[in-house]
């Protein structure tokens, strides 16, 4: 696959030699700025963790610290046994709910994707519908906690992600594009839906499906709501409830004089805020890494075959 | 639902059979036909009637004055006095004009920007460049809301902001940023795209790789140059993805990015003729009530309205290709 | 506008909804409509035990105390806990668990729970988080009328029948009061090196523009802004009103108006040169050009940038605690008459919810904690040698351990605050003097009344939604003259019907 796409880089190389160069000096100059705009504001965010507060407040945001101060990292590691459990916690949802999710999305997408399914227009708009109407917050509450008795159970973080209307809808769509003909001559060889699903399907849709793994496995590393709403038990945190009850805390003791007083004013909120960018993107950044190569042209297109 | 149940029934009945077989002989004929789909789709099917249609009839709560101690259904029953504040207002048009503004601005610019990104990212062909260009598009994605707002402050505020005193060093009168709403629009779409872009681009990107190679090989023998290609190959691949993405905003183009409109904008006041949506408006009005009923009655007008506009839009892309179509 | 700049307290409950995902629904339904009587039994959703009656030499029971903590639990909280049963199971016969919710997310667990009829015995409540005529309407709390006087008669005689009543719903008492300083004296709080150099004579400042002419001075000597974040200037209690129902914001009533009128205060002369005045202090450059929230001024005051800050002056010799957040020796200065109004009252309760396993045990805890000092000083700052210890025993001054594993710094959150030992040798003293001031403040005109928002619910939001726009700050800021057209608005919003509703409600209350 790999020769595949060195042919076509030397053909269009040969023909639009001098076009291409300006071609691709714009496309890089573009990118280039763009990216500098959002990775600027990351630098920032990491310097203002490293300053003081009040250096902050003088000398605005700058690339570098100004007064360097490790207080926002102290503070969030105070208890570093808290935020590796936190840790830990996160990275098991993930990883299972990355799983389970792709997997029961990707089947109920081909189902739904496939013309011959006399249910699939009524399937769809059954998912759809919940992208729009939700019973609310409180009778999801009463019946996760006293229907399913789901509270403090870590199966509660996972489960209610594992189908993303978004997703499904996405992966369907992806299915939906896959030539028919390439699947009905797999059939007349005699292939069941569940071969040509594993075999043909989900092979010729990596690129998808590496985007909605890497959705899913966002919104399960970002989430801290099904924590909020079930779990008290502290060794059950996910990082994102830790860090945000971290924060939340903060601007609350912030908020009452008698704890401000007591940390002489010192409480390192702003900083703070700052710092738990750096926890939450860490792990997550690597993990991206790993998952890019799937966005990466020429990667995929030899499995067609 | 009419729609929905009459297509099912259309295809229910295969085209050709015998009319007048016994129910069970055709209940076999069905589940032969669809009996392996609907074992694929049941897991997924059911977690969603799970977590999603189970505890959906508490929509009722949006009809009552909700007490805890006499629970959702021994509440009593308020008709539509929930709604009354929503249409109470002299600001309500301008709260539905300004959520359907920038929301369309939102889909038009996200959508415009994600796919840019995406045609310029495919055509770079260092792969070491590419991830780094990537990765970079990606963090914005992490920085919290109030982090943002933070940084725009830093940009705009008019004493100590960085555009002021660019302003100034140009000898342009500084602005009062806060003050001025009219710029607003346009500040929160470019926070909009900035923060969305780099996540958004991935989807286009991921369907512009499986765009199978031979299309454009032969559009190269025919003459087409990069332009061409996008135009006449890319951009009608990537239609289902736009259309379907398209529709799903629409359904929520009556809830507005809380955390755009309330947090990157300070809520001031000053800039409410043009950031009012219906979000703020409705958290404003609420903050002191805490209303349970009210504002589960919001979040059903968001729906609503969301739903007939999606139904409308799904209408229309039947009408030009039905494969393309929500449901 | 006093509501523009939300009060540190609304900003916590601000936060906590923002962060809520967008989903307010978290919580409790409109304020104050009538509670229901018992909790019914058929409900499907909740179902809660009934309050059971403890039999006589009841077997040992175990209560449940719910409240938010700020920091991260302390380390040493099993360790009070355990200290603590001691003293109940000998002196009240029931052992306490401590269920400690982290503030940030409290609000919302505790909506929750109560949802969901969870069973607990006693939770804190305020008019500010968990709110307290929210969980009343709901039907969360027991009432307490007849069981304080009986069960918890010390507790009950510390304060005057008076206090008890403002705390009252619909003629019923549905929340034990925690006794701190109850009126607000509203003022400001000044450098204290900037008021000499400046020559700002405090005995002197009665009302906002006699500090003008220092504002000025300040500003043109030090080259400062000298308000350091936006100022509230229209508080009712310095104009000598008093709010009504302070979770509307716009009403109030005259401190002495015998009639308890209720007023829509953007309608009164005071108001608007009000309006004026902040308009013409915000133009003069007085204060920073954009709002901040309050607190996000520290650093601007550390680094000697600022000069002046509204201020409730909450309690005598609140200075030393503004001075330890602000790094600056500052002075306090009052510009209002103690008002005792409801919201005062209201402001820290304990409530008895309907999920209790015993009443008159719950009842007899909020005896023991509120008359027993050491078991108080336990639950405030932990175990004396291990947590804390005697500077002067005979002034009860204390001096905690530094680093102390049990630090909850929230004594007015537990019980009467009087009984807490001082922390620092100047404050000693200072709760006689609270004291004074409380049994001293002029009552409001309509202390105890709260509104049943029910009727005008959806007037009162979208009130709320109209005014919210209107400021005098800015440089497109309306001027006074102005104001009629603003009124108008709130009035084409339903200001005039909550208005009326709001005084026949008043009227038949006051029979």
């Amino acid at each position: 696959m790999a020769q595949q796409t060195v042919t076509i880089k030397q053909r269009s190389a040969s023909s639009y030699r001098a076009g291409a160069f300006m071609g691709r000096f714009t496309v890089n100059a573009v990118l280039v700025v763009f990216s500098l705009i959002c990775l600027v504001p990351v630098l920032l965010v990491l310097s203002a963790s490293l300053s003081t507060e009040t250096a902050i407040s003088q000398f605005g945001y700058t690339l570098l610290p100004v007064q360097f101060s490790t207080a926002a990292y102290e503070y969030i590691l105070a208890q570093p046994q808290r935020i590796m459990n936190a840790y830990v916690v996160t990275s098991i949802v993930t990883v299972t709910g990355t799983v389970c999710g792709l997997t029961v999305m990707s089947l109920l997408a081909y189902s739904i994707s496939r013309q011959r399914f006399a249910l699939r227009k009524p399937l769809s708009f059954y998912i759809f519908f919940t992208l729009l109407f939700n019973g609310g917050l409180i009778p999801f509450y009463l019946f996760v906690s006293q229907t399913l008795k789901l509270k403090d159970n870590p199966l509660i973080l996972i489960l209610p992600y594992l189908v993303s209307v978004w997703n499904v809808l996405l992966l369907r769509t992806s299915f939906q594009s896959l030539p028919e003909e390439l699947l009905d001559a797999a059939r007349i060889d005699g292939a069941n839906e569940w071969r040509i699903f594993f075999q043909i399907a989900i092979p010729m849709s990596t690129p998808v499906l590496a985007t909605v793994a890497l959705f899913t496995m966002l919104s399960y590393w970002n989430d801290w709501w099904m924590s909020l709403l079930f779990i008290n038990n502290k060794s059950l945190y996910s990082i994102q409830f830790l860090l945000y009850n971290i924060m939340q805390g903060l601007e609350a003791m912030n908020a009452t004089p008698e704890i401000a007083a007591r940390y002489g004013g010192n409480l390192p909120t702003l900083t703070v805020r700052m710092a738990m960018a750096f926890f939450a993107i860490g792990p997550v950044a690597f993990a991206y890494l790993f998952l890019q190569k799937y966005f990466i042209r020429g990667i995929t297109i030899g499995s067609l075959k | 639902m009419a729609i929905s149940s009459g297509s099912m029934a259309r295809s229910a009945v295969p085209v050709g059979s015998a009319p007048r077989k016994s129910f069970w002989s055709r209940l076999k004929l069905f589940l032969d036909k669809n009996g392996t789909f609907m074992l694929m789709a049941l897991p997924g099917a059911a977690l969603v009637f799970i977590f999603a249609y189970a505890p959906m009839p508490g929509i009722v709560i949006a009809f009552k004055d909700l007490k805890f101690n006499l629970g959702v259904w021994g509440s009593p029953w308020v008709g539509l006095n929930n709604f009354g504040y929503l249409i109470a207002t002299p600001l309500t048009g301008r709260v539905l004009f300004n959520t359907l503004f920038m929301n369309t601005l939102f889909i038009v610019t996200g959508t415009a920007g994600a796919i840019g990104v995406a045609l310029l990212m495919n055509e770079v062909h260092g792969k070491f460049r590419g991830r780094v260009y990537q990765s970079a598009m990606f963090f914005p994605n992490f920085i919290s809301i109030v982090v943002v707002s933070y940084f725009v402050f830093a940009f705009l505020s008019t004493d100590q902001g960085l555009v002021n005193n660019v302003l100034k060093s140009f000898g342009v009168e500084p602005l009062q940023w806060y003050s001025s709403p009219e710029y607003w629009p346009v500040i929160l779409v470019i926070v909009n795209i900035w923060k969305g872009v780099g996540v958004g681009s991935i989807i286009y990107l991921a369907t512009i790789v499986s765009i199978n190679p031979e299309f454009y090989e032969a559009a190269k023998i025919d003459g087409a140059n990069k332009l061409d290609q996008i135009r006449y190959i890319t951009l009608p691949l990537l239609i289902p993805v736009i259309t379907i993405l398209t529709l799903l905003a629409i359904g929520r183009i009556f809830y507005a990015d809380f955390g755009l409109f309330f947090i990157v904008t300070r809520d001031t006041p000053a800039l409410y003729p043009t950031t009012d949506v219906i979000d703020t408006f409705v958290f404003r009005g609420l903050r002191q009530l805490g209303d349970i009923g009210m504002t589960a009655a919001a979040g059903l007008t968001q729906s609503v309205i969301g739903f007939i506009l999606v139904i409308i839009a799904n209408l229309v892309v039947r009408k030009v290709d039905p494969e393309k179509s929500l449901f | 506008m006093s509501k523009k700049n939300f009060s540190r307290r609304e900003f916590l409950v601000m936060a906590g909804l923002t962060t809520a995902a967008g989903v307010l629904a978290a919580c409790g339904a409109a304020a104050t409509a009538a509670p229901t009587a018992a909790p019914a039994a058929k409900v499907d959703a909740t179902k809660a035990p009934e309050p059971t009656t403890a039999p006589a030499a009841a077997a040992q029971v175990t209560l449940n105390y719910v409240y938010p903590q700020f920091t991260v639990q302390s380390p040493d909280q099993g360790v009070v806990e355990e200290a603590l049963n001691k003293i109940t199971k000998e002196k009240i016969n029931a052992a306490i668990k401590l269920t400690v919710l982290d503030f940030g997310t409290w609000s919302d667990k505790i909506t929750l729970m109560n949802a969901g009829g969870e069973q607990y015995d006693l939770v804190y409540t305020a008019n500010w988080t968990n709110d307290y005529y929210k969980n009343v309407s709901n039907g969360q709390f027991l009432p307490l009328d007849d069981l304080l006087p009986a069960t918890s008669p010390g507790y009950w005689k510390s304060m005057p029948v008076s206090t008890w009543n403002a705390a009252k719903v619909q003629g019923k008492l549905y929340g034990a009061i925690n006794q701190q300083m109850f009126p607000k004296t509203w003022g400001f709080l000044a450098r204290k090196d900037l008021v000499e150099k400046y020559k700002l004579d405090l005995n002197a400042v009665n009302r906002w523009p006699d500090v003008e002419p220092w504002l000025d001075a300040v500003k043109k000597g030090e080259n400062i802004i000298p308000w350091g974040i936006q100022p509230a200037l229209y508080i009712q209690e310095i104009f000598s009103a008093a709010p009504i129902d302070d979770g509307i914001g716009w009403t109030q009533v005259g401190k002495d108006d015998k009639s308890a009128k209720a007023v829509n205060y953007w309608t009164t002369p005071e108001f608007a040169s009000t309006w004026d005045l902040g308009k013409k202090w915000y133009d003069a450059g007085y204060m920073p050009k954009e709002a901040v929230k309050s607190g996000d001024d520290r650093p601007v005051w550390a680094a000697g940038k600022a000069a002046i800050s509204t201020n409730p002056v909450t309690k005598p010799h609140g200075e030393f605690e503004a001075q330890a957040i602000l790094k600056q020796e500052v002075v306090l200065k009052s510009i209002s008459p103690a008002i005792l109004t409801t919201a005062g009252i209201t402001a820290t309760l304990t409530g008895l919810s309907r999920t209790t396993v015993s009443k008159e045990a719950a009842a007899k805890w909020l005896e023991l904690i509120n008359t027993d000092k050491p078991t108080y000083n336990l639950l405030c700052i932990g175990i004396e040698g291990k947590h804390w210890t005697w500077v002067d025993k005979a002034t009860e001054v204390i001096a905690q351990v530094k680093d102390s594993a049990y630090n909850p710094s929230t004594d007015w959150m537990f019980a009467n605050q009087f009984n807490a030992y001082y922390r620092d040798p100047r404050q000693v003293g200072s709760w006689d003097e609270t004291k004074k001031i409380n049994d001293s403040a002029t009552p409001s005109p309509t202390l105890g009344f709260v509104m049943d928002r029910t009727p005008v619910k959806n007037e009162i939001a979208a009130v709320a939604a109209v005014i919210a726009e209107y400021t005098m700050y800015g440089p497109k800021a309306k001027a006074a003259s102005e104001l009629p057209k603003m009124i108008d608005a709130m009035n084409a919003a339903g200001a005039t019907k909550v208005l009326a509703e709001m005084q026949k409600q008043i009227d038949a209350w006051k029979k």
